[in-house]
């Protein structure tokens, strides 16, 4: 009595195989990369880990929260531009079209949807009563007269 | 050289997650709601960056979708938890008790 289990053939035909690339074959494909693209995209993504540092240093070390949120929406938009080309220019010179093509679309939302996100934030901090702090004293005063119609106009 | 040329990748990404220790520091001390809100929002702008490198490391193409839904869903969130502390204004106290330290220290 033999109780053993034939094993099964389970390899799947790749469906998806032109459509979706394999893990494999990018990591083959960066192997034989041109050394200067290979440099030229991780200068520019050096660049845009420069930046990210900085933010993060200097959102310590601003006082106010305009300030901070003035740093934050740019900061934040060059590394991912940054990034995005880094990785453009190795992907493309891959020739892994797809790849740059869906980067660019994520740049494209990023760019429209987080300095609205930041005036979002800061408009809804100024109407719910967040005093501007400086040397400008009279936008105070502004401030607390503008207040309710501010608030009245975000609803 | 070449092995730091063809890793930068990894190293970039290990910056990253330190960034984003930084901003999560931020977000829980930060002294108004809106500051705990801005670390929320990049600490979101940088889990996009980081699924974007990890995507191009290990040549999984469909975590771009994710990347995009995570864009798109974290928008949504701020925008609407910002439209509820304005209509609710809670962050009123705590802006105030921060403008008069502020000025107490510059005066001192």
């Amino acid at each position: 009595m033999n109780f053993a289990i034939e094993p099964i053939d389970i390899s799947i035909e790749p469906i998806y195989a032109d459509i979706v690339p394999i893990a494999g074959e990018i990591v083959s494909a960066s192997l034989s990369l041109h050394p200067a693209v290979l440099v030229i995209s991780n200068i520019i993504i050096g660049i845009g880990l420069f930046f990210m540092i900085m933010g993060a240093i200097g959102i310590f070390r601003f006082d106010d929260f305009y300030k901070r949120i003035l740093l934050a929406a740019k900061v934040d938009t060059v590394g991912m531009i940054t990034l995005v080309i880094g990785l453009g220019v190795r992907h493309g010179a891959m020739g892994d079209v797809f790849f740059t093509l869906k980067l660019v679309f994520i740049v494209v939302i990023i760019l429209i949807l987080n300095p609205l996100v930041a005036h979002v934030m800061a408009r809804s901090a100024y109407a719910s009563g967040y005093k501007l702090t400086g040397t400008i004293q009279e936008a105070d005063d502004v401030g607390a007269e503008d207040e309710t119609d501010l608030s009245k106009s975000i609803m | 050289m070449e092995n730091f040329m063809q890793d930068f990748l990894q190293y970039a990404l290990y910056a990253k997650l330190i960034i984003v220790g930084i901003y999560i520091i931020h977000t829980l001390r930060g002294p108004t709601i809106w500051d705990r809100m801005m670390g929320l929002n990049l600490i979101a702008t940088k889990t996009i960056m980081i699924f974007i490198v990890f995507s191009s490391l290990e040549g999984i193409t469909f975590l771009l979708d994710l990347a995009i839904m995570f864009a798109l869903f974290g928008f949504l969130g701020t925008v609407f938890l910002c439209l509820f502390l304005a209509k609710h204004k809670l962050g009123r106290v705590r802006s105030t008790a921060k403008s008069t330290s502020v000025k107490e220290g510059s005066d001192a």
